[in-house]
């Protein structure tokens, strides 16, 4: 026999499956098409997944207002931290001047400040405004309290610290607000009633203190308390009468400088920014995924390995016997 | 590539090709049938995974026949360790073919389970050496070595002049 013939012979020696198996096969084949149902699959799942969630991330990035959130007006300058407020309120340019301010209550203890940027065309402008600045306010009862002008270079400076009778402040900001063009605002009220009214009731009870000690023979303790409760009235009389001084008038700061305002950034941005945007973040996500998850993935990997060939050198183990 | 498109058409048209192999490989016409039986049945539940462009409907039954036999074969390796038999499973000797002459059945007999598979996938069933080599999860340049070693051994005990 030569090994074409053995080769003839085996593939001659083909073996054919009994009928019985095959009518055993066949009704299976029968119970598939019975059985036959749509199965969700993790493929057909992503075909829809997939662009329903393309279609969803285009329509947030391409939605118009998306893109105006991020260059928003950046000419909004905050002025110095004011105290505790319990009312602060910030304008950007174009604001009307007086609205800002809310009418200050006549029964209420409140220390009301104000911060005005406004910018004007020149460095002369810098100084005819801080001059009519002082005047508004002297004008209006109040009186300046700090003026820090710089309009020797090429672009001006000038930082006004006003004070002005509450009462008055609201016209005190129209009036201020037209020596320029308004860059910035900022107003912060403080309530200090609760305070005022704390010190009342405990003067009244210092009083009432002090009336007991008077109507007792004047030993030397005695003395001393008529003394000590004596001079904690005068003190804290002194510290309400303070606090109610300060309180009837306003701060105003003015700030007027020559600078133009920062130009608001508005690059002509296509239709695919935001995907380019979108993308860009993908990447990043990419890359911390990769970072983290890659030691966790290296090792799978090399446990497969190790799992594969076991298997293998089982399976060829199982094989090689007859 | 076959252009089979549902279950029942792959079934019908490959049962031989599967039972063959089986055959072949497990050296038992009987435990065979059991296993070709086994394989429809688990193809049916897989029938959703078949994927034809990535191979024969004739190739993937095939591969879970062989999944199939290796589940037997372990059991049974497992089976016979636990009741410490050395022997070899109890089996009808049967002819393995139909065809073939009682020398070359001796001389299969005598051959390992991978050696008759893979005369089974390259010569019986004239799979090529790449789907074969797939199937065995080797490389085409093992399978063939296998395969040569397998012919050599058959021709050595029938004297087979090359």
């Amino acid at each position: 026999m030569s090994q074409p013939d053995l080769l003839t012979e085996l593939r001659a020696a083909r073996p054919v499956a009994p009928a019985e198996l095959r009518e055993h096969v066949r009704r299976i084949a029968a119970g598939a098409a019975a059985e036959r149902r749509r199965r969700l699959t993790w493929r057909r799942a992503l075909l829809i997944a997939v662009p329903v969630a393309a279609a969803i991330a285009g329509a947030a990035l391409l939605v118009p207002g998306n893109s105006h959130r991020a260059s928003a007006p950046a000419v909004v300058h905050r002025a110095a931290t004011p105290l505790a407020p319990v009312v602060q309120s910030k304008a950007a340019a174009g604001a009307g001047s007086a609205s800002a301010i809310p009418r200050p209550s006549p029964n209420r203890v409140q220390r009301i400040s104000a911060t005005l940027q406004l910018r004007v065309p020149s460095t002369e402008a810098v100084s005819d405004a801080t001059k009519q600045a002082v005047a508004i306010a002297r004008s209006l009862g109040g009186y300046p309290s700090r003026v820090n002008v710089d309009a020797a270079g090429r672009s001006g400076y000038a930082t006004i610290v006003l004070r002005v009778p509450k009462e008055r402040v609201q016209q005190a900001v129209a009036r201020l607000s037209a020596l320029g063009t308004i860059v910035g605002e900022n107003v912060a009220i403080q309530d200090l009633q609760t305070q005022v009214d704390a010190s009342a009731r405990k003067l009244k009870r210092l009083e009432a203190r002090l009336a007991y000690w008077q109507s007792q023979p004047q030993t030397e303790q005695a003395q001393k308390q008529v003394a000590s409760f004596t001079a904690a009235i005068a003190k804290l009389k002194r510290s309400r009468a303070a606090t109610v001084r300060s309180a009837s008038y306003s701060t105003l700061t003015v700030q007027l400088t020559t600078r133009p305002a920062p130009a608001i950034v508005q690059k002509k941005q296509g239709p695919l920014h935001g995907l380019g945007v979108a993308f860009r973040w993908l990447g990043i996500g990419a890359l911390y995924t990769v970072a983290l998850a890659g030691p966790f993935v290296l090792l799978f990997v090399l446990g497969w390995l190790v799992a594969r060939t076991v298997r293998r050198h089982r399976e060829d183990a199982l094989l090689s016997r007859s | 590539m076959d252009d089979v498109t549902t279950f029942a058409q792959a079934a019908e048209k490959h049962l031989d090709d599967v039972y063959g192999y089986l055959v072949w490989f497990t050296g038992d016409r009987f435990l065979a049938e059991d296993l070709a039986a086994e394989t429809f049945e688990r193809a049916l539940r897989l029938w959703h995974r078949f994927d034809p462009r990535r191979g024969s409907a004739r190739t993937w039954l095939c591969q879970v026949a062989r999944t199939a036999a290796l589940d037997h074969f372990r059991s049974e390796k497992r089976r016979q360790r636990r009741e410490q038999l050395v022997a070899l499973p109890e089996r009808f000797e049967e002819r393995l073919a139909e065809g073939l002459s009682p020398e070359l059945e001796a001389a299969l007999r005598r051959l390992t389970a991978g050696e008759r598979e893979v005369i089974a996938l390259r010569v019986v069933l004239e799979f090529d050496a790449r789907t074969a080599a797939s199937m065995l999860g080797i490389s085409p340049t093992n399978c063939t070595t296998r395969l040569n070693r397998a012919l050599g051994k058959l021709e050595e005990a029938l004297g087979v002049a090359a």
